[in-house]
This record gives C-alpha cells, structure tokens and sequence, in this order.
C-alpha cells in the first residue's frame, strides 16, 4: 500500500486496468472453451471440457466481470473520498448560504469517512516509475479569486507510449505521445459513478441475460436457435467499462482518442450481440461508422494541436492558450494578456504584435515571464517552450474537430441517426452504454476541453445542442417503442448538457451529465424489466395498466420520470433549474440568441409530455393487448434491487442543503472545484449584465416549473384522463406528424447523399480498374502479340525469303551450268575453239597494254 | 579473424537456398517428409534471424552515448557511420606485438553486422550484406511469415516437391534483398524472387493463374527494367570524391601497375596515375554520398561540397561534379525510374492491376507472403535507394509522392467496398493501406520532427500490415479450404459454427481497420499526423479515409460472419494447424498495439531516425 500513498492516483489505475483482466481472462478462457469443443466427445476431453463449463455457456465469467467492476466500484469511491478529504471542497460565496461539507448526507453508501490525514505538501515527486505527483493546498489558491483556481487540485501521473526522435527531452522539445492520468473532482466522481451505475447494471444484467444460460436459444426475430452467450456479453461489457474509465481519467486527447475507438468497438459488438438479426448488424455498422465520421473531425482537431503546440496534454494546452492571472514571479501580466482569455496578436514574419481582434492566436510559453510579455513578440515555431503562434480560424477549426468527435459520441445533430437503431442492443447495453456512460463522453470531453474553443466554436456548440434537444424531444414524442423513446430523451438531455457547456454553464451541464446518468439508467433499465416481464414485447400500444403486475417496476420508473421532469427535490431539479437560469443569465447578456432559451424551455415541456406519455401509457389504464399483460410479471430480486438503489440515487445524489435551495446541490459545489479558471473568465460579464437586469435564478426556475407542468398537463389530459385522443391531435397536423414520424427524414437524406453515391464511386473504381486499367494493360499487350507476330511474318518470309531466294538462285544457276555438259563432242570441240580464241584475244590484248606501257 | 557477422548474414541469405539443395535428394513420393524438411529450414532461417536480431540490439547497446541524446541513438547507429567505420577499422596495422599500432584505428568489432567481400572485382561488385534498423524488422517479419506460411502450404498436394523448392529459393531471394547493400547483388536478388512466384503463382494457383502469372511476372520485370537502367546510370558515374582517398589511391597504384611499373614504384609516382583513376561502384552507401552532394550541388553548394570533401584532387573534383549525375534532370530520371520500378510493387495505383489477379489466384500461403513481405520491398526500395540516391529528386517531388499515397489509400478503400470476392477485396484493403506507407514516406516537410514521425509511422505500418495483411489472407485460406468459394453474397453466419475462427477473424479484421490497441492504429495515426505539417489538404482526406474503410470492413464482418446460414453449420472450426498460424499473428497484432516503443519503435528508430536527419540537413533542417 506504500505505492498509493506516494501516488494515490495510482488507485485508479489500477481500478481502471481490473475490468481490463477480466476481459482478457475472459477472452482466453472462452477462447480456450471454444477450441475444446471439439473434443468433448473423447474419453479425456469431456472431463476437462466440464472444468471449463461443459457445452452449457457458464456464468462464472460473468460473476467474474461483476465481480471486478464492483472492485473497481469500491477502489473509486475509495478514490473520491480520499480525493476530498485531500482538496475538500470549497463554498464560494455566490450570495447563498453557505454550509461545510460535513453536514452533508455523502452520496455514497459505502463511504468512509475515515480519518484520512492529510498530506504535506511535498516538492518533487519520487522517483521511481517515471510518475510525478502534484499536491497542493486547495485553500491557498482559493485567496483571490472568483471560483477559480482549484483546477490545480489533482493526483497526475503519466508513462510514455511512443516517443520518437533523438534528443532526450530536456534538450530540444521532443515529440512525445503519452499515457496518463489526471484526477481533479470532476474525474473522481464521474469514476465514481460510472463505476457505480456499471456495477449496477451488471447485476441487473446478470438477471436480464438469464435466458443466455441456456444451451441453446430460440431467436425469435431471426428464426433460428443458436448456442447461448452468456459470458461473451459481459466480456463487451469488461472491456466497455475498462475503455470508459481510461476515457476519464485520461490527461491527454491522444489518450480519450484511443478509448473514443475502444468504447465505439465494444458498442459495436454489444450492439450486434444479437447477430443472427440483419437489423442488429446493421445497426452496429452504423453506430461504428457514424461515430467514425465524427473521429475525422477528432484527428483533424489532434493533427492541428499536434502541429502547433507539440503536445496533446490537455492542461499543457491550457497552459499555452490561456494566460494564468499572475506569470511565473508572481507579477501580474500586462494589457492584452488577460487572463482565461484567448491571447490574440497579428503575425508578420516572426514578430506578433498583441491585438484584441488579432487573427492569430498565442502558445504562451511553459515558464512565463513578465519580462517576455511586450506588446511585440518573437515566435519560434520549432520551440514550444517559447513562444509561438496559430492563426485564430485554425484554432477554431481544431476546437470544431474534437467538438465533431463528441457530436458523432453523444449522437448529437447531424451525427444522431445511429443511437435510436442502437436499441438493437440487449437493454443493459442501453442502459449503460448508450445513456450513462459512452454517449456521456462526448459531453465530458466538450467539458473537458472547454479552454480549448474558442468564441466562436463555444456559439457552435451551443446552436448544435439547441437543435439536436428539440429535434430528438419531438421525435420522442411519437414513437411507440418504449425504448426508443428512452433513446431521443438521451439525444435530447445529451443537447441540453452541450448546449450549457456551449453557453458557459459549465458546472450545469456537467451536473446535469451526473444526474442524467443516474436517472437515465434507471428509466432504461426499468424499461428492460417491463419488457423482460412482458416476454419481450417492447411496443407500448400494446401494453396498459401494468402497474397492478409490475409496482416496483413501476413506482421506480415514476421517480425516474419525476426526476427527468425535474420535480423540485429531485435530482434532475437541481441540474435542470440551474441550467434553465444560466441559459436565462446568458441569454438576456446577449439577446441576440434569444432561440438558445426558448428552444430548451419548450422542449423542457415536451420532455415532460413524452416521459409521461411513455409511463400513462406504460402503467395505467386497461391492458390493451391481454396476452401480454395476462403472462406480464415483476422481475426477480436481482433486477429491482438495482431498480431500487437507483431510484433513491435519482432522489438524492445532486441534494444538498436547504432542501428548498436549487444552487445549494453538493454535487454541484464538488464538481464547481473542477471548472476551469477560462470558464469563469469568458463568462463572468455575463453574470454582471445579467444580474443587473433581472434575477434570472428565479425567473429561470419558474419558468422551467411551468413548462414541465404545462407538459405532464397535456400528458394526463392525452393519456391518464382521455380527453384528447392522441390520434385526431396527429390528424390535426398530418405532415408535421409524419415528419415526426418519420424522425425528420434524416436516414433518408444520409443514404441519399451519402451512401448510395459511396456506393456508387466505389464501383465506378472498381470498374476503372478492370475496364479501363486492365483494358489497357490487355491491349498493349496484344499490340506487342501482334508485334511479335509481325515480326515473326518478316523473320519467315522477309529474312527467310531472302536466305531461300539466294539459296534457290544459286540453285538454279548450278542447275542451269551443269547444261553445259551436254556430252556432245561438237560442243566440248566448239567450247574448246571459242575458248582458245579468246584467251588468244586477251593475250594479244594484254602483250599490246605491256608494249604501249 | 572469423567475420561472424558475414557468415551469419550469409547463413540468414543462404541456408533456405541450402535446404533446397537438400530437397533434391529427397524423393518426390515421400510427400510428409518434404514439408517437413521445407519447414525445418524456415525454422531454422527464423532461429538465425533471432540471432541476428539480438545481435542488431548488441550494436545498438554498444553505440556511444552523446550528451542530450536518448541511448541507442548516437551516430554510431547509423548503417553508414557502420560502414565508413568498418571500411577504415580494415586498414588497421598491427605491431609486431599484433597489438594495434598508435595512430591507427582499433580494430573493428566482428559484429558489428555490416560484412564486406570482394566478388566480381572487374566491376568493382561486391558481396556487400548489412542490416540496420530498417531492414532488421522486415528480415524478422519475413522469416516469421515464411515459418507460418510453410504450415499453411501443408494442404498442397501436387508436385510437392516443385513447390517446397520454389518456396525455399523464394525466401532466399526476399532476405537477399534485404540484406543487399551492393546494388547490383540487389538486383540480383530482387530477380530471384520473380522467378519462383511465377511458378508458384501459374502452377498452384486458381482458375486464372496463368494469366495472373504472366501479369505480375511482366510487371514486375518492367519495374526491374527501369530499376536495372537506374542502375547502370549509377554505375558510370565517377565517384571517386565519395570514397575513402585510399582506395583512389590503391587504383592508381594499380594502373601504374599495370603499365608496367614494379609495385614500389607505382606507389611512389601514384599521382602521376590518378588522373586515370575512375571509381566506379554500385556500393549503396558511396552512392547515397554522391546523391547527397548532388543534392547539395543543386541547392548551389558547389564550393562547400568540394571544400568538405576528403579528396585531396579540388580542382579535379570541380569537373567532375559536373558529372551528369549532379544535374537536375539526371535525378530525377533516376528518381522517377527508381520509383515506378518501386512502385509497381508497393504497388501505387496507377501500377497497382496486377495485385488483385495475382493474390486471387494464388494458394493462400503464397498470398500470405506476397501481401505481407513483397509488397514491402518496394517500399523498402524507396527507402533503401531511391531516397538516399535521389533526394533532390525526392524532395522537389513529394507533393506528387504524397498525392499518389493518398489516392492509393481512398482509391483503394472505394475499390475494396464494391468488390464480391473476399480474396480480392481484401487485396485492395493491401493496396489502401500501402498508400499509409509512401505517404508517410513522402511528406518531406520544413519541421523534421514531423518528417520523422512520417517515416517512422510508415515503417511501422509496413510490419504491422505485414501481420494484419497475412492475417487476412490466411482466414479467407481458411474459409476457401471449407466452402469452396470467396463470394461475399453467399456467405453468411459463421460465427456460429465457427467462433474460434470468427473471434479471431474480427481481431485481426479490426487491426486492419485501425482500432487502436491493435497494430494497425500506431501506423496510421503517425501518418495522418504527420502529414498535417506537410500539406494540410492531403491529411483532411487521408484522415477521412478512416471511415471507408470502417465501412467496407464492418460490411464484410458482416456479410461474412454474421447473420445466419444453415447450409455452413457443419463446418469444422479452426483446426490445430490453423491455431497454430493464426494465434501468433494475432499475438503480434496485440503486442504491436499495445507496446509499439518496446516491441518496435525503440530498436527501429535510430536508423529510421538517422535517414531522415541526414537527409533533412540538405534542406536546412535539424
């Protein structure tokens, strides 16, 4: 235990790496399973292949899995704990009451309130495994400031994965990806829950997946009977929660990359579970794919800090983007270095000259000095401990990038289209992965990286929020499925949280993340006991009146809608009303934007509408399918316990004290220790304007209570009371409910634009290769065929011709001389005169030539 | 002295060519005793290779250590520094005590994997073998897969013998040019391996083998045309300002000799005779010397080349870079030959037909090695010649190298979604991922650092496609061996019967695909990220390659393995010779992913390291 009192940060390591065992134990083991199959037959082999579980799928992997994450639960409320008993949270008065922490009720069954002592402040770090360890006193920063400064509060810690180039580090600015950690509040209690709702839907899962054990089980949507899986459920699940957490407790983009993939890969496989179902397969293609669409603009985000600062790490980007309040003596820094903000300057050649309206944007070096700080400024790009420069739209573009990668994770608009198919997945899947946790990432991210977007990006994110919450709320309100409507109320709350980190409502969205996870599972996983209870029967047309056979089911469900609503005291209450407010603060600061307020106050109605549709439907009236609610039963134990445990945690977990307060949530003053200081920077003057305007805290809250009521209002006059039927109210506006229905035409505009001309380019190079590359390829080469050809015709008859033709006239001529012996006497006496004769001439000739010489 | 490293580099080259000459003495009949010999002598070339490979690491701990410097990375990494040293440690001399005499250089260690010897001295041709971080990894990928391979030829039934042989000299040939610093010992090489893929592709191949033989034999054979002209031009160049000043030295004294003076003579007059002295080589390193300083010559260094040049003879230097080797359009000729002839191998689309014929209608283990070692030489090619020789070439080309890796990447994803041949689609998947390797080769840029990431993720994208790749095609062997058909429309629900094969068939399917913690990411993030400092528009489309090939991987996945399909529920799962090639594969998948700096990165990098900064000091970079 030496090991985690030097870095207690490495608790979470380890409770990171836990779920990552037992996924490769239960890969090797089913590996090995699955290889001894064969064998069963044999004398041998049967007996072994029954140590390994027989041919029945086991369950003592799943217990394993359970097992582990409930290890890793433990170790990260262990964590927490410790985490604030080390940098305890401090009340910043913001005219409320304020309270110590002690008061509060924890939010934690098992926490220890142990004496934990505290540390002194060390200087450097041990050594040892190449960890360094920060400690300081939260309260010495506290002096000062405005809700700032805590985000030095941290355990880190970090390895490197690959470094390439020669120099050791020290001497010139090496390129080096690491691996790391960092834990300041935010990270120790989304750990926490995540942790604790995976525990949770574990053991449900444990229940729901029941029918799995068996050898072999009927499909009833493919037709067919196959093995049962079990174990290769909670391996998805093991490695799903390993890559979650990696995700959390990342320091570095490179790092949330990586677990982006990992989470996207193990969402495809649960997804897909059930295979034999086209629609299954489909829709895990296209989650993987969506999501991957939303990678690219992640890369180019990492491409673009890569280049221009040389590091991923998130508060070493921090660092470099935006000033601190004082430099590295203590001095405070000069006009136009204001601290949280965005340094701007004009770039000429290597000099940058300091302007508010700059076009590019300042790396500040890691050591500031004052005396660096002039109006005009040396770059140098090869160095990143000096300074240099990025022009502002590429900052932007990058903030754009990883803000596309959390669009395509938290299935925001446009990337929404896969979450609502994603219910293919068994529904512990949906629980966890695609409502608490995987489409979570996307908003922590956008959380996390918040001093990283610019202006301009943060107005972005806020519009695209805006949109997806009121595009998804309407389309939940008129699916029949029940968890599809559990699927566009994710997308929706999901909006809700980027659209307040977008606005500035840093600690609301995030809060809202925390209370959403809670109740959101919940909701999903007691919509996974009315179908487990129904037999598999998810269309809500055909189900009424189960409350009389499922009330735990039932009374859980309903303080999950309550919570959703945000019932005063409950916990989405608190989230909600704060949310509501700032938006109200932000929104009367600039009202130009007035659609970012007026959208999420009415979709906060129609949240209400669909949630209690959903439950009047769900619960009450007659049964309007008797088959179903004949053979409709409560789940076993295993399943409503968590049922239960959640329900009380989607009361309490954002409660605080007094009771009546909605700013006085704990879970808010906690993660409050984690804002970053630019959050309160970039948007204090709106609190100024705002509050001297109107008091938005109030106005807000009322406002949100109104809508809610005006939407359960409508929900019991449709649905509890019957007085409206829902049927003529569609008829009263045909197209727009068709739209609805058809969820805005947007699968049809993808395939449209976007698949079928993929399709189509992919075999127009397809068919340039054979048609046109090989064609050609074909022709030469017949062309040289007949070169050759051609040449062979010269060789025979050309070449050929012109040896047989002088071999055929030599024969000839032969021929013709050898008539010369006739064997006539005459003619040999004639030759021999005529012969005579002439060489008789030639002498004479030859003796006149010698004589006239 | 006994040069170990000569012998244990000869023995790496050779001892398959070996086991082949053994198999000439075994009978044609005796099938199983065939193979097992075959495969005896991949066990043995792979158990070498390991030898070689610990003795790569013993160079690497033994390089000095320079202040600021991470270990390993020192000069003395570097192949050439290897090279200069050992040339210079040969002419040490010894007392009559045999201890060195002062002044002269220690001797020069035996292993220190860079061996010289003298062959065709007429031409100045060399048996010159040297391995360095580049070729080391590709050596070792190599003879795994040949290991591997030779268990999944065990299902070859006809003129087994033929086979085994080809199989044997085949693997010779790939190592040979490996290790082959002489270029023409390279050529030679690189046409030892044409000729038994010929057979072994027209003899044991499918439907169409023929004419997928011939095509990849006269591709190839056109490359090796352009390479062999590339080749000659190198050779007729007078490079005598780029090797030592003794061996200029040692050929005056030796045309002295030959005119008739007595051997003590001619040394002291050797001047007279230097004039006539011409070197000529095919040395890679001299010529990676003279393309730098050609490099140097272009940028307008002319007199600080001459200046820092060895050679006592300026004025005579001054001509001769005039040499049409220094000329711009000398370079990139050369550079241009180089390179298709490279590329056609890679291969680089436009050259690239020939790949799908010849992986469809090879037997798996053949497509196993061509996919994961052949394709890797042309990029080997590139790395090992036509960069060092032509970098002036090189750099004002990159823009057109890096669009064609580009093209290469979308191209062929877009190709490989609208194939409905599982062997065929998963030869594009070969030629998208290659076009990772030459661009990250090619992005040349003005902040080495990120030019370093580029070289050092397209290296690593060689060996990791080089897992992945055989992976894929071993499993499509797999189902082949079982079904009889690689349509892709008539596949479906194998995980059912098979899910052993359809586990492993995801993994290794989603290392291609690039899923981090598998190999396949490591290259490709390095690329795209370096590609960004180089030109920003080629790394958007790169990085948006991602999602093809999501795309056609996750529709095959699911054509393949999912759904259901009664007529396929017999079929056996993976048996043990199965296991056995497809666990290692996967393993080494995994532990690239995971520890790429342990189990890769850290042993190549210095060499990797050490070409980009000599090549990246021309143009003013660190």
């Amino acid at each position: 235990m030496g090991l985690f009192d030097k870095n207690p940060g490495m608790l979470y390591v380890v409770a990171t790496l836990i779920p990552l065992a037992s996924f490769i134990a239960l890969l090797t083991l089913g590996g090995v399973k699955n290889l001894g199959r064969r064998y069963r037959e044999t004398g041998w082999g049967q007996s072994l292949f029954w140590l390994l579980g027989g041919d029945e799928p086991g369950r003592a992997g799943a217990y394993l899995a359970t097992a582990s994450i409930g290890a890793s639960c433990v170790l990260g409320i262990t964590g927490l704990v410790m985490f604030l008993g080390q940098f305890p949270v401090v009340k910043h008065d913001h005219g409320h009451a304020s309270h110590g922490h002690a008061d509060h009720k924890t939010h934690d069954d098992h926490g220890k309130k142990d004496a934990h002592e505290k540390k002194d402040d060390h200087g450097k770090a041990p050594a040892g495994h190449g960890h360094e360890q920060e400690e300081k006193k939260a309260s010495a920063k506290a002096a000062g400031h405005e809700g700032t400064g805590h985000a030095d509060a941290a355990w880190t810690g970090k390895v490197p994965f690959a470094v390439i180039g020669r120099m050791a580090k020290d001497s010139r600015p090496g390129l080096v990806m690491e691996l790391g950690y960092r834990i300041d509040h935010l990270a120790a209690v989304m750990f926490a829950m995540v942790t604790f709702i995976a525990t949770l839907i574990h053991i449900f899962a444990l229940g729901y997946m029941n029918e799995e054990t068996q050898r072999m089980v009927d499909d009833h949507q493919a037709h067919v009977t196959r093995r049962g899986r079990y174990e290769r459920f909670f391996l998805f699940f093991s490695l799903f929660c390993f890559s979650m957490l990696n995700l959390v407790i990342a320091d570095n983009l490179f790092q949330v990359f990586v677990s982006w993939e990992l989470v996207g890969a193990c969402s495809f496989g649960l997804i897909g579970f059930y295979y034999e179902r086209h629609s299954a397969s489909t829709a895990a293609n296209k989650a993987f794919i969506t999501n991957r669409v939303g990678d690219v603009g992640f890369i180019l985000g990492l491409m673009i800090f890569w280049s221009a600062a040389g590091t991923f790490n998130f508060q070493e980007l921090f660092a470099r983007l935006r000033p601190p309040t004082a430099d590295a003596h203590g001095d405070p820094l000069p006009a136009g270095f204001l601290p949280g903000h965005i340094v701007r300057a004009n770039v000429a050649g290597n000099q940058a000259t300091v302007a508010e309206n700059g076009s590019s944007a300042l790396f500040i070096p890691e050591h500031l000095h004052s005396h660096d700080l002039k109006p005009v400024i040396t770059l140098d790009p090869n160095d990143k401990r000096d300074f240099s420069s990025v022009p502002y739209w590429l900052l932007t573009l990058a903030g754009m990038g990883v803000f596309l990668g959390c669009v395509g994770k938290s299935a925001q608009f446009p990337l929404q289209v896969w979450l609502p198919d994603a219910m293919e997945g068994p529904t512990p899947v949906s629980a966890l992965v695609h409502s608490a946790t995987m489409v979570a990432a996307g908003v922590y991210l956008t959380g996390r990286a918040f001093p990283l977007f610019t202006p301009e990006c943060r107005l972005a994110i806020a519009y695209t929020g805006a949109i997806t919450l009121f595009v998804a709320a309407t389309i939940a309100m008129v699916v029949h499925d029940i968890k599809k409507v559990l699927a566009y109320s994710t997308v929706s709350q999901l909006g809700y949280m980027i659209l307040a980190i977008g606005c500035g409502a840093w600690v609301a969205g995030l809060l809202h993340l925390l209370t959403h996870a809670f109740f959101k599972a919940l909701l999903f996983l007691c919509s996974g006991s009315v179908i487990h209870g129904c037999h598999h029967e998810q269309d809500m047309r055909k189900m009424g009146g189960l409350r009389l056979k499922m009330p735990i089911t039932a009374g859980t469900m309903l303080v999950g809608c309550l919570a959703i609503a945000g019932t005063p005291t409950f916990s989405g209450w608190y989230s909600k009303d704060m949310m509501i407010a700032e938006l109200l603060a932000y929104v009367t600061a600039a009202p130009g934007h007035i659609l970012l307020f007026l959208l999420p106050l009415v979709t906060a109605g129609i949240t209400c509408f669909y949630m209690f549709r959903m439950w009047f439907l769900t619960f009450t009236g007659t049964p309007r399918d008797h088959h179903v609610y004949d053979h409709a039963h409560e789940s076993p134990r295993v399943m409503t316990v968590p049922l239960v445990i959640l329900a009380c945690f989607s009361y309490f977990v954002a409660s605080g004290l007094p009771i009546w307060d909605p700013e006085a949530s704990y879970l808010a003053s906690i993660l409050k220790m984690s804002e970053p200081a630019a959050v309160h920077a970039e948007h204090a003057w709106i609190h100024e304007v705002a509050h001297n305007k109107i008091d938005y805290h109030s106005i807000g809250g009322m406002l949100a209570l109104l809508a809610a009521g005006t939407g359960v209002a409508f929900a019991i006059v449709m649905y509890l009371r019957k007085a409206l039927d829902p049927a003529e109210a569609a008829a009263q506006f045909p197209r727009v409910h068709r739209l609805l229905e058809n969820k805005w035409y947007f699968d049809e505009l993808y395939s449209a634009l976007i698949c079928r001309p993929s399709l189509a380019v992919a075999g127009w190079c397809r068919n340039f290769d054979t048609n046109v590359i090989d064609r050609s390829i074909d022709r030469i080469a017949s062309a040289v065929l007949g070169l050759a050809r051609f040449g062979g015709a010269i060789d025979k008859h050309v070449v050929d011709g012109t040896v047989n033709v002088v071999g055929n006239s030599v024969r000839g001529l032969g021929r013709s001389l050898s008539a010369v012996q006739s064997g006539h006497l005459r003619g040999y006496v004639l030759g021999i005169v005529l012969g005579a004769m002439a060489l008789f001439a030639l002498a004479t000739y030859f003796v006149s030539l010698a004589a006239a010489k | 002295m006994l040069e170990t490293d000569l012998w244990q580099m000869t023995a790496l080259t050779f001892v398959p060519a070996l086991f082949a000459l053994i198999l000439v003495f075994v009978p044609a009949t005796a099938k199983e005793a065939l193979r097992w010999v075959t495969l005896l002598g991949t066990a043995v070339t792979l158990a070498i290779s390991l030898v070689v490979f610990v003795g790569y690491l013993d160079v690497l701990e033994g390089v000095r250590s320079e202040r600021g410097v991470l270990p390993w990375h020192g000069k003395d990494a570097h192949l050439e520094a290897r090279v200069d040293y050992a040339l210079a440690g040969s002419e040490v001399q010894t007392g009559p005590d045999g201890k060195a005499l002062p002044g002269s250089l220690r001797p020069q260690p035996a292993s220190d994997l860079v061996a010289r010897s003298a062959w065709i001295p007429r031409f100045n041709i060399e048996y010159f073998l040297g391995i360095d971080g580049i070729s080391m990894p590709l050596v070792l990928l190599t003879t795994l897969l040949c290991f591997l391979s030779m268990i999944a030829s065990w299902g070859i039934e006809k003129h087994v013998k033929g086979y085994c042989m080809l199989f044997l000299l085949l693997e010779t040939g790939m190592i040979g040019c490996f290790l082959a610093l002489d270029f023409f010992l390279f050529y030679i090489f690189w046409e030892v391996m044409l000729l038994p893929m010929y057979f072994l592709i027209g003899v044991w191949g499918g439907p169409r083998r023929e004419y997928a033989a011939i095509k990849f034999f006269l591709y190839t054979l056109l490359g090796s045309v352009f390479i062999l002209i590339a080749l000659l031009g190198f050779y007729f160049t007078d490079v005598r300002d780029f090797v030592r000043p003794e061996m200029v030295k040692a050929k005056a004294v030796e045309i002295g000799v030959r005119q008739g003076l007595s051997a003590g003579d001619a040394e002291k007059q050797w001047e007279k005779f230097a004039k006539d002295a011409n070197v000529h080589t095919f040395d890679l390193v001299t010529l990676g010397k003279a393309g730098r300083a050609a490099m140097r010559v272009l940028n307008g260094e002319t007199d600080k080349v001459i200046a820092e040049a060895p050679s006592t003879d300026k004025a005579g230097m001054k001509e001769r870079l005039k040499q049409p080797f220094f000329t711009s359009f000398f370079q990139v000729a050369m550079f241009l030959l180089l390179f298709i002839g490279f590329a056609i191998k890679v291969p680089v689309f436009p050259f690239h037909t020939w790949l799908p014929d010849a992986h469809v209608e090879a037997p798996t283990p053949i497509s196993m090695l061509l996919a994961g070692v052949l394709l890797k030489l042309g990029g080997y090619g590139i790395l090992r010649i036509a960069y060092p020789i032509c970098p002036w070439a090189a750099y004002t080309l990159a823009w057109p190298l890096a669009l064609f890796g580009v093209i290469n990447i979308v191209y062929g994803a877009f190709a490989a979604m609208a194939q409905t041949d599982f062997k065929k689609l998963v030869a594009y998947s070969s030629v998208s991922h290659m076009g990772y390797v030459i661009l990250g080769i090619a992005v040349w840029s003005a902040r080495p650092q990120y030019w370093e990431w580029g070289m050092n993720g397209a290296m690593f994208q060689m060996i990791a496609h080089g897992v992945t790749s055989a992976g894929m095609f071993f499993l499509v062997g797999v189902i082949y061996d079982r079904a009889h058909h690689r349509d892709l429309n008539n596949f479906r629900g194998l995980m059912e019967p098979m899910p052993f094969y359809g586990g492993l068939s995801f993994l290794i399917f989603f290392a291609a695909l690039g899923l981090p913690g598998l190999c396949g990411f490591i290259g490709e993030a390095f690329v795209v990220l370096a590609a960004w400092t180089y030109s920003p528009v080629l790394a958007v489309i790169t990085a948006a390659a991602v999602i093809l090939t999501a795309a056609y991987v996750l529709w095959t996945l699911q054509r393949v393995y999912l759904g259901t399909n009664p007529a396929y529920k017999d079929f056996p799962d993976m048996s043990v010779r199965e296991i056995i090639i497809g666990v290692p594969l996967l393993v080494l998948a995994v532990l690239l992913g995971v520890f790429p700096q342990y189990f890769l990165l850290s042993w190549m990098q210095p060499s990797v390291n050490g070409l980009v900064e000599s090549l990246s000091k021309l143009t003013g970079g660190q």
